[in-house]
């Protein structure tokens, strides 16, 4: 697909570049500084754009109200994969705020991982939405749901799983139980706290999410 | 001999001059200081009719600043020195502004220049006098010189006949020449030459001489009064100033260190953490080369190397992210606080609902706390804390408290020692009690300001 990258650390960003040349995708753009970002976006609607939060100008969070930007002003919506060396849960509830689908939030430590990252990509420009366990962990922290105070060790961890994004089926990978037990938990959890467990796993996530981030 | 001559010559003219230029700066300060001295009182004493009064003063703390510019110049100019203005606008905020009354309102040097319009005025009474004194009195002795030395025989004219105090007699006709003078009487008989010298009184002689040579001598020493409280009260090296410029001193010192904090974190940011990304990836690279030619051994030998660098991204992160995180910068203390409470083993809950602190005492604040989330997680084996911090405008209050086993003792241990530090270097009170068993309880009390 065409990707466009907004990294201001050249080393990582060539690095990731090569990553997604040699997986086969095109890269469009690659962008040092956030005010290139919306007119880049508008330019060459990319299938996806990788930003990263602190960029100049002022090193803080431009990367991010770029991001936010491109999503609230383009359309058809450009999907958006934030990366990040911290994980801040106010800026994923700013994100988030957002229409989620078609966005991820990932440490930059995920980059790591090539075919976990790969396959990221592939979810977030499909409309998925990929949150990276850490922010899962910091939204469910903080959180102040006494709702979710209810739910099993086991029950949060499966929820967690699920606002990351992951399928049934990815999740009863991960975990190492069957799919079955998956989809018993899941509905357990939705009616805990009170929501429609929905058909799709995507839809289910975005339930997920909208719920601890509200 | 002649260089010697011409060298006094210059000295006595130079001192001469010198003398004048500080007389009329005296005589000068005199009026002035006095319509100022009217104005101020004035305007200090419609206090009685309030709100008028509040403006008023305003007004005038206000013009001060430019009652200290004319005051250096004026003083520049006729002393011949170099008394610094200013350096920067008395005042940043809009006349019209709440912050702009407040800032008028506890401004130092408005303050120090309406002392300084007391005081000068009262010098420039007793320069006055002095003033009056040494002028006429100079006046006086180059007019008898200038008599008796260059022109003892023109017509007959009078000064003063019967004059102030102090000041001259001259008679003066054809035949017969006079002149009293500070008790001097310099009688010339009729014109042959000779000058009888008698005095009136020689106690009166005395007194005159000396009070001659003490105005003389004054003159200098009140003219470099009034200079001097030009300087300490309205100049750049004014008491205001030094005042200021240690408070700027003191601020810059903060902000280096927290300069310090983010380039070293930008440096880990740009640097480290994304070379540390970068081997992360060439690990799994190889790692996936490894898995292709089926080298089991290789495999897992980079996979120890993945997890590891791993390990290394977390603890830099976490290492960076003390130092001064940009969400404490864009988002305040309850959302940088929220944020790390987010990420430990135990509940952690913020209250921290306060006007934002300068940067310096938020840094402060962010790291004790962040201290005391470690050292609950470290030692206290708790399942929650909470933190509290509140303002009353004056002073920042924090109450952290955990549900651990207690025990906690400040000697032990570099943590509590350190939020201990952090508070005390805020000029705060820092205060434990944790009881064997718990809970810990912890209440910091800072300055805001």
């Amino acid at each position: 697909m065409r990707i466009a990258i907004a990294e201001d650390v050249a080393l990582l960003r060539e690095g990731i570049v090569r990553l997604l040349l040699e997986r086969g995708h095109e890269v469009v753009a690659e962008i040092s500084d956030a005010r290139d970002i919306l007119k880049t976006a508008k330019e060459l609607h990319p299938d996806l754009m990788i930003i990263d939060i602190r960029m100049p100008p002022t090193n803080t969070d431009d990367g991010l109200r770029a991001a936010i930007e491109v999503r609230t002003k383009i359309s058809p919506k450009i999907p958006v994969l934030i990366l990040s060396q911290y994980i801040e849960s106010f800026y994923a509830s700013l994100l988030l705020d957002d229409d989620q689908s078609g966005v991820g939030y990932l440490l930059k430590d995920r980059v790591t991982n090539i075919n976990e990252f790969m396959a990221s990509l592939d979810e977030i420009a499909n409309g998925g939405t990929v949150l990276d366990p850490e922010v899962v962990s910091s939204l469910m922290h903080s959180s102040k749901d006494l709702a979710l105070q209810s739910l099993t060790v086991r029950e949060r961890e499966i929820l967690a799983l699920m606002a990351q994004g992951k399928s049934n089926m990815g999740i009863s990978t991960t975990i190492f139980i069957t799919e079955g037990a998956v989809e018993k938990h899941t509905s357990n959890i939705m009616s805990k706290l009170g929501l429609i467990n929905e058909e799709t796993s995507n839809r289910r996530v975005l339930a997920a999410i909208r719920y601890l981030n509200r | 001999m002649k260089t010697d001559e011409k060298n006094s010559f210059k000295r006595a003219y130079q001192f001469v001059v010198r003398r004048l230029r500080e007389i009329f700066y005296i005589l000068s300060s005199f009026p002035i200081l006095l319509a100022l001295f009217v104005v101020v009182t004035t305007a200090l004493s419609t206090g009685a009719f309030i709100p008028l009064a509040v403006i008023v003063i305003l007004v005038l703390l206000t013009a001060m600043e430019f009652l200290a510019i004319f005051e250096i110049k004026r003083t520049n100019w006729l002393l011949k020195s170099g008394i610094e203005q200013s350096h920067e606008k008395w005042f940043t905020e809009k006349f019209f502004s709440w912050e702009g009354a407040k800032e008028r309102a506890i401004s130092a040097r408005s303050w120090l220049a309406i002392a300084y319009v007391f005081l000068a005025f009262a010098l420039s009474i007793l320069g006055l006098v002095v003033a009056l004194l040494a002028l006429t009195s100079v006046v006086c002795l180059l007019v008898i010189v200038g008599v008796i030395v260059l022109n003892p025989m023109s017509g007959t004219f009078q000064i003063n006949e019967g004059g102030f105090t102090g000041g001259l007699n001259i008679n003066l006709d054809s035949n017969n020449f006079q002149a009293h003078f500070l008790g001097f009487d310099v009688q010339e008989g009729p014109i042959d030459g000779s000058f009888n010298w008698t005095y009136s009184s020689p106690l009166y002689l005395l007194l005159s001489i000396l009070l001659i040579i003490v105005a003389i001598a004054l003159v200098p020493v009140i003219a470099k009064w009034q200079k001097e409280l030009v300087v300490k009260f309205l100049s750049a090296r004014s008491f205001a100033e030094i005042f200021y410029s240690s408070d700027r001193r003191r601020k810059t010192a903060v902000n280096v260190g927290s300069q310090d904090r983010s380039r070293i974190e930008r440096d880990l940011h740009d640097g480290v953490q994304a070379r540390l990304t970068i081997s992360g990836i060439e690990i799994d690279r190889a790692r996936q080369l490894a898995e292709k030619s089926e080298d089991k051994e290789l495999a897992e030998t980079l996979e120890r190397a993945a997890l590891q660098t791993a390990h290394a991204m977390h603890e830099i992160r976490n290492l960076v992210k003390g130092l001064r995180p940009a969400l404490l910068e864009k988002g305040g203390l309850a959302a940088a606080l929220n944020s790390l409470g987010a990420q430990q083993e135990f509940t952690v809950k913020i209250n921290a609902e306060i006007e934002r602190p300068s940067a310096e005492i938020e840094s402060a604040l962010y790291l004790i706390c962040s201290e005391a989330m470690t050292n609950v997680g470290r030692h206290a084996k708790a399942s929650s804390m909470s933190i509290d911090i509140k303002s009353n405008g004056k002073l920042i209050t924090l109450d952290i408290v955990d549900n651990g086993r207690g025990g906690a003792k400040e000697s032990e241990g570099t943590g509590l020692k350190n939020m201990k530090d952090r508070t005390d270097s805020l000029g705060g009170e820092f205060i434990l009690m944790s009881p064997d068993g718990g809970p810990t309880k912890i209440k910091i009390i800072v300055p805001c300001e």
